[in-house]
This record gives C-alpha cells, sequence and structure tokens, in this order.
C-alpha cells in the first residue's frame, strides 16, 4: 500500500445521497445544453418568427439544463506538512471556535452542547450552519459533519508524522452528497469557494498561522489606479476582500444564535 | 505618497497613493532611500509576465530606514538601515530553515495561482506579479516589509547607499549564478548577458577561483564594462554561431560553466529566434529560450548550466538530448538571497568588491518612466538605473528628457 493513499482508509460511511424528485443527471443536462444550443442556433438561423420560438425553445432547454438539481456526490483529498507537533495540530483543528482565524469564508463558530454552530460568507451571502464530531483520536484524526442545509459534507481530518523531521502530514478528506445546480458549481469553481478549494486555503493558511505565525495578507496595502480592467482582475483572481463585496463581519453578539439548518 | 504603478504593457507611471501600514504582527515600514530598476522588470514592463494588475506598484531593488516595527519584529528599531531581499521569507517553514528562502512555503498569499502553473509555489516577492504573491514594491517612497524580522539586513554607515543597495538582488543573484556552476580554480566560465546580473556573475566567478570568464553581449558599454572586470568579450552580433566560437575559445573543449543571465527575452537574427518572436507575440509562448539552447549547446561534457535569468512558461525546442548525452548540470531559480546576505557584506567591507561600479543613470522618482524605456532600449549606455525617491525631479521643461546624473 502507498504511504499516502488516493482515499483514506478511515473516512466514515459515505453522506447518503436523498435524491431530488427533480433531480436530473450530468448527462441528461448535457442532452439538455446539447440540444437546446443546437434549436437555439438553428432558430436564429432562420430569421422568421417560426424561428425564433425554436430558438426561445432551445433557451428553454438551455436554462433548464443549468438550473435543475443535479446529483452532486462528490470528494477530495487535500494535504499539507505542517512543521508543528501533531497534538499541536489536532488542538487547533479540534477548537472549533478557532477555525475563523485560517478558513477565510468563515465569519464565526462557536461551541454549543453536542456541535458547533458557524456563519460563513460564501459568493456573497451569508450562510449559516452547524458541525458535528462524529469521531475523534487525539493527535490522530478527527471527524466531523457539517451542514448548511444544502449539501451535507463529511470531513475526515489525519495526522501522520512526515519522514525526516518534517513535522505532521495533515490531510482532509471531503465526501458531500446531494444535489445542487450546475450552473452554481461552476461558479464556485471559478471563483475559488468549491469545497476543494476552501478546503485547500484552509489548510494552507492553517499551515501558515501555526508555522509562521501569521497569513500573509496583501488586503490594506496601498496601489495606484486600478480602472476597470485593474478590478476584474483582481476578481478573477479571487483578490476582492470580503468587505468589497459588500460583506461586512460582524462581531460575534450582532448576529443571532445561528440555526441547526439540518433541522 | 509616490510611487511607479504598473498601468499596462510599456506603461508605468508615478502616482500618489496611500502610506502603507502594518499589516501583520511581523511587518515593518521601511522609509526608502534608494531603489533601483531591475532587468527582470522589464519583463514586467513589456507584459511577458502574467497575473500583473493595473495599479501595481512595481520594485524589488530598494533599501531605507525602518520607520514603524509590527508587535512581533524584536530585531529591529525605528531608524535602522536596512537593505531588504526580495524575495519574502517566513523564517520558520522547512524551506527557510534548510537556506532554501525563495521557496518559502508561507509568504505567498495567492500560492493557488502558482501552484496551478507550476505544481508548487515559490515565495512571494515585491512588485512582481499577483502569481507570486502581489505585494507592492519598493519603487515608492515607502514600503511594507512583511516577515521583517527575518529578512532585512541591518548596514553600517560606513558605507554608502550605492555601496550596498544591490545585496537586495542582483549581486546575491550573480553570486548565486557563479556558484551554481560548482567553479574549481583554473575552469572557464561563459556569461550570456553582460547586464547588471551579467556583471555580477562575472565578478563572482572570478571571485570564485575561475581562471577566465567569456562574457556574450551585444552592446559595447557593457562587454567594455566585462571586460574592465577582466573578462574576455564577444559580441554575438559580429559572429551569431556562439557555440562555434565558444569552441574556439576554450580549445574545442566548450565552457566549464555557463550562465544564461537573459532569461525570457534573448534576442537574434536567424530563423529560430524569429520562430520565437513570433510565438511570443501570438502569446504562444511566454518565453524566448535562444540563449539556454546555446548555453546547453556550448557547455562542456558533465560541465555545469546556471540559469539566473528569469523563464516564465513551457520552453521550446531546449535541446534536452544534449544535455543528458553530455551529462550537463543544470542548476536554477530565485535567489536565496537571505543566505548571502552577510557573507556577500563582508566582501564589500572588505573592500574586495564595490557593487556601485555598475550604476550607469542617477535619476528622480519622477523620470523612472521614461528611464524603463530608456533601459529597455538600451539607451545612452544605461546599464543600471537609481534612484532616491525623496529627490526632486531634475526633468528639462520639455518634459522627455531626465537631466542624468551620471
Amino acid at each position: 500500500m502507498s504511504r499516502v493513499p488516493k482515499k483514506l482508509t478511515t473516512m466514515p460511511r459515505r453522506v447518503s445521497n436523498v435524491r431530488d424528485q427533480n433531480q436530473i443527471g450530468w448527462t441528461e443536462m448535457g442532452a439538455y445544453l446539447i440540444a437546446g444550443s443546437a434549436a437555439a442556433a438553428f432558430g436564429l438561423s432562420r430569421r422568421t418568427w417560426a424561428g425564433a420560438a425554436i430558438a426561445l425553445g432551445g433557451a428553454a432547454l438551455i436554462a433548464r439544463g443549468m438550473t435543475a438539481p443535479v446529483e452532486m456526490d462528490g470528494s477530495c483529498v487535500v494535504s499539507q506538512t505542517i512543521d508543528r507537533s501533531a497534538d499541536e495540530i489536532f488542538q487547533m483543528v479540534r477548537d472549533i471556535p478557532s477555525w475563523p482565524s485560517f478558513i477565510k469564508s468563515l465569519h464565526s463558530a462557536r461551541e454549543e452542547n453536542s456541535f458547533a454552530a458557524w456563519q460563513s460568507d460564501v459568493d456573497g451571502k451569508r450562510l449559516r450552519g452547524r458541525v458535528e464530531i462524529m469521531d475523534e483520536s487525539p493527535g490522530e484524526y478527527i471527524r466531523l459533519r457539517t451542514d448548511d442545509g444544502d449539501l451535507p459534507h463529511e470531513i475526515s481530518i489525519e495526522l501522520r508524522k512526515a519522514p525526516g523531521d518534517r513535522g505532521i502530514e495533515v490531510s482532509v478528506e471531503i465526501h458531500w452528497a446531494g444535489s445542487g445546480m450546475a450552473l452554481k458549481e461552476m461558479f464556485q469553481s471559478a471563483v475559488g469557494t468549491s469545497a476543494e478549494q476552501l478546503a485547500r486555503e484552509g489548510l494552507r493558511c492553517l499551515k501558515q498561522l501555526l508555522e509562521a505565525g501569521e497569513i500573509a495578507t496583501t488586503v490594506g496595502q496601498p496601489h495606484g489606479a486600478r480602472g476597470l480592467r485593474g478590478k476584474m482582475e483582481r476578481a478573477m483572481l479571487r483578490e476582492t476582500p470580503l468587505e468589497d463585496q459588500g460583506i461586512h463581519p460582524q462581531t460575534e453578539t450582532e448576529g443571532t444564535a445561528p440555526e441547526a439548518a439540518a433541522s | 505618497m509616490k510611487a511607479l504603478c504598473w498601468q499596462g504593457k510599456h506603461d508605468v507611471r508615478v502616482e500618489s497613493v496611500e502610506d502603507p501600514k502594518i499589516l501583520n504582527p511581523r511587518d515593518a515600514i521601511v522609509k526608502i532611500t534608494l531603489s533601483a530598476i531591475c532587468g527582470s522588470d522589464l519583463h514586467l514592463y513589456d507584459g511577458f509576465i502574467p497575473t500583473l494588475e493595473p495599479g501595481d506598484i512595481l520594485g524589488h531593488e530598494f533599501m531605507g530606514e525602518v520607520v514603524e516595527v509590527g508587535r512581533d519584529v524584536k530585531n529591529l528599531q525605528i531608524g535602522d538601515r536596512v537593505v531588504v531581499p526580495f524575495t519574502i521569507a517566513c523564517g520558520r517553514c522547512y524551506y527557510c530553515k534548510n537556506q532554501l528562502w525563495s521557496l518559502c512555503d508561507n509568504s505567498n498569499p495567492n500560492a493557488w495561482i502558482a501552484e496551478k502553473l507550476y505544481g508548487f509555489s515559490g515565495s512571494g516577492l515585491f512588485g512582481y506579479s499577483h502569481m507570486l504573491g502581489g505585494y507592492a514594491g519598493g519603487q515608492s517612497q515607502y514600503v511594507r516589509v512583511p516577515f521583517a524580522d527575518v529578512g532585512p539586513l541591518k548596514v553600517s554607515n560606513g558605507l554608502n547607499d550605492e555601496q550596498v543597495l544591490f545585496l537586495s538582488d542582483i549581486f546575491p543573484t550573480g553570486y548565486m549564478a557563479a556558484e551554481n556552476c560548482n567553479i574549481k580554480p583554473g575552469q572557464v566560465i561563459a556569461v550570456w548577458g553582460a547586464g547588471p546580473v551579467g556583471q555580477f556573475a562575472i565578478r563572482s566567478a572570478f571571485l570564485l577561483g575561475a581562471e577566465r570568464v567569456i562574457a556574450i553581449d551585444r552592446f559595447p558599454e557593457r562587454l567594455e564594462m566585462a571586460h574592465e572586470a577582466g573578462a574576455q568579450t564577444f559580441n554575438y552580433d559580429e559572429d551569431e554561431d556562439v557555440v562555434e566560437v565558444l569552441k574556439q575559445m576554450t580549445g574545442g573543449r566548450g565552457p566549464d560553466g555557463c550562465i544564461d543571465c537573459v532569461g525570457m527575452e534573448a534576442h537574434g537574427h536567424d530563423f529560430v529566434a524569429m520562430y520565437d518572436s513570433v510565438k511570443q507575440s501570438l502569446k504562444l509562448s511566454f518565453d524566448r529560450p535562444k540563449v539556454l539552447r546555446q548555453a546547453v549547446q556550448a557547455c562542456r561534457k558533465g560541465g555545469s548550466v546556471s540559469i539566473p535569468g528569469v523563464y516564465g512558461g513551457l520552453l521550446d525546442k531546449i535541446p534536452f538530448g544534449s544535455a543528458f548525452g553530455k551529462a550537463l548540470t543544470l542548476k536554477m531559480g530565485q535567489t536565496h538571497v537571505h543566505s548571502y546576505l552577510q557573507p556577500l557584506l563582508n566582501l564589500i567591507e572588505q573592500g574586495k568588491i564595490d557593487p556601485s561600479f555598475v550604476i550607469t543613470h542617477r535619476v528622480s522618482i519622477d523620470d523612472v518612466p521614461e528611464m524603463y524605456r530608456r533601459f529597455r532600449d538600451k539607451e545612452d549606455g544605461c546599464i543600471k538605473v537609481v534612484f532616491d525617491p525623496w529627490k526632486p525631479s531634475q526633468t528639462s521643461g520639455n518634459g522627455n528628457a531626465p537631466s542624468l546624473m551620471m
């Protein structure tokens, strides 16, 4: 067995996918898009009222393909080697209220009885949800289930000693299952807010915080006139800070208690 | 404050921007007393480095006086005179602990971009694209220096700014380039590009024991400066078969070490050079790697090719079979500046080298946009431009001709 398995072996059961009645498959979605595009192109080429009607029908098929819920079963694994002890890393990961210090999109998190409630700013909107610890072994692994009411995620974080006294290899494996819009999935991948990208950046920031004592940033530094092109490029490179997106972090006391979205 | 901002290809402007402030506990703010234009800044000016954004402040060769420190910076005091390395390093990750400072794991806030292109990210750099951090650079009056408890080198008042400024980049870069050739006494080293880094590579090769150094360029003033350092010179405009000429100059062996100080914007007049230019202008390639091809071809069997010149992407038609067949050692990368600061400062203090020899132009910050053009076009014998960002402009009335304090 390879030292770094493609899929971690200690992952708990997969999140079960409760099928949405309107849910379509990815093949079906592709068929909608191809048929819709063909109909739209054909209709527009006719330059008649009948052609316009066909084009409209094609547009409706495209819209159906892009907005119908599709199966969102998926998983990812991201890893970093952190030059700190397993206990120190575990302590930081286990302390859910400290997560906003290294997960940029997380606005707040606090423990409540058997779970922790969190608020997150993703894609310009405030999400609320909760995270439960399903299983843990100090210094070795922790398994979590998080739910924002849309797509439940199961997360397994494993710690292994790195060779050559380089610290600890931290692997985060995430599984999710449910349904969602293909358009939303594409948008999240483009702007860096897919589960994998958030996990990758969160783990990187955890490493920076633990090793360097701070998270590298350029937010707030001086610059010349950006112009429209500069602003567009900043958005493409995911450098627009939350404040520029119209989200202003609130203090913990300002918000109401996060609701358990899965309830 | 005044700062030089990139606004597009061949468009840099001096703008009035906000002063920098402390953003992290290990930051410091430095009031810049001397800054420079680097040859690699021309890659930005010419639009060949991706992920630059309009409004970015350029500049990665600078020094100055500490005016503010973050709460975790204990080794610097307000008023300290410092030279700042162009690579930004945390000092605590695996790479920093192993002296591979330019590969720091923790200093690039945009590491994901570099990972998409290169697989992994190196350290953040000042003023050198968002892929490499997006940090505001030092062609300005003030600069924020991250991880200031690790990078900046304090310098005594016994040396003037011009003598120590180049510890920030080109002197360590030239030195590391020579060191990467694993020079032994009696060896012959060929250096392509007699610009500022090439000049320091030539002098460093001699300091490290090379018996002969051959400088290759096409500008007489650069070859003259190399000649003054003791190098043999070769103008490739007179004979473009560089590989054959180098064989003739080395008794048929080829140089023991070849240093490519040119990088992605190599010139040439043959078909392959034109092919490179067309590909680059069509954005099908970042690089024109003519010099690298020559260096690999020319190097003797079992020799070393050292690459301090900057390359950005996928290189076309590199004779890798030649490199394999001759068992060459190829070494490259951004300079681990932090490792060289103190040893090279010692050489300066001992009088073994005075880096200010390379300066040809002293201007004010208002003249810098025009000097970018002149530096690129190699006008007025321009080899190295430095400027005090607080010095008033000496520009004459028509606004087109900076009064150069050579």
